[in-house]
């Protein structure tokens, strides 16, 4: 079978027209159109005419409007392949909060007991609330820390991360109180001096001595 | 800037919602570009030309929601036959499930405005 010089000069025209495209994907374009051309000229019977040929091709559109259907498709991003999930659910920004609150208040305090407890196997002599207040501060003070590095990079749930970071913050002034509160008053009463334990940091100062 | 014309607005509208048609084909079992091409065109509204049925196909394809396999023809070469993946199934699912509602707002909408 011939092909008609109309088939060539219409195919020829939509691969220049496709130039823009990825080469596998334009083969396969051509090639599709191609086969309908084939298969639609011989539907017409043994020796079709040029007009014939022509209404064919005229129905199939301008090579321009179906490589500008290709280019148009082209323009807006594909979505991922994978996309048999129909759609991910999104959290409201109130319950990305409470999630991030739960999550400081069950964390907070597992990683406060992974810490403190091999602290009491050490030979420290410290006030042992001391060191709890004084590990939870350095917790809430980290996670704050990390809240607001989290912040800055996540476009989701920025409001969420921000409140979470002010909360371990505000949370970290009274633990902060706490932790001087418990450390201190414990008189050391040996050399006239007072000792003033600040978490797990016992420092002697000694009293001035009196004017002649 | 001027008004569009009914063709430049059909073309939006089409974009967004051909390549779900074809979907919508193909859920009811594999197809060839031809048989496709002449369905969609029977409403000359939905389809302007049949040529533009074969980008939306290479594109479908390539996102997974179509396959494509060489089936024998009984009259003629062989033939690309394009079906549905699960994919597709669920992303015509979310396009059938947004479309209805997106619909009647428009509808209610547009009484308002003739």
């Amino acid at each position: 079978m011939t092909v008609s010089p109309l088939v060539t000069a219409y195919l020829a025209d939509l691969d220049r027209a496709l130039a823009g495209a990825d080469p596998a994907d334009r083969m396969e374009i051509v090639d599709s159109v191609r086969e309908h051309i084939d298969a639609a000229i011989a539907e017409l019977g043994a020796d079709p005419g040029q007009a014939q040929i022509a209404t064919v091709l005229r129905r199939l559109g301008s090579a321009d409007t179906v490589a500008a259907t290709w280019l148009a498709g082209a323009e807006r991003p594909a979505p991922p392949a994978v996309s048999g999930t129909p759609t991910t659910t999104k959290l409201p920004t109130w319950a990305t909060v409470l999630l991030v609150l739960v999550g400081i208040a069950v964390v907070g305090p597992v990683v406060v007991a992974l810490v403190t407890v091999p602290l009491f196997l050490l030979p420290i002599r410290a006030s042992t609330p001391g060191w709890l207040a004084a590990v939870l501060v350095a917790v809430l003070i980290l996670g704050s820390i990390a809240c607001f590095l989290v912040a800055r990079r996540s476009a989701r749930h920025r409001t969420a991360w921000t409140v979470a970071f002010v909360v371990g913050l505000v949370l970290a002034v009274p633990a902060a109180v706490a932790a001087l509160g418990l450390g201190t008053g414990v008189d050391g009463g040996s050399s006239g001096g007072r000792v003033v334990e600040v978490g797990p940091v016992v420092e002697v100062i000694p009293t001035p001595s009196p004017l002649p | 800037m001027e008004p569009e014309d009914e063709g430049a607005v059909l073309t939006q509208l089409r974009r967004g919602t051909l390549e779900y048609c074809v979907l919508a084909y193909l859920d009811r079992g594999p197809s060839y570009g031809q048989d496709i091409a002449r369905a969609l065109g029977s409403d000359p509204l939905l389809f302007g030309s049949e040529g533009t049925l074969y980008p939306l196909l290479t594109r479908l394809r390539r996102r997974r929601w179509v396959d494509t396999s060489w089936q024998a023809s009984p009259n003629g070469p062989p033939r690309r036959y394009h079906t549905l993946t699960d994919d597709g199934r669920a992303a015509l699912r979310s396009f059938v499930a947004v479309w209805e509602p997106f619909r009647t707002g428009v509808d209610r909408l547009m009484k308002g405005a003739q």
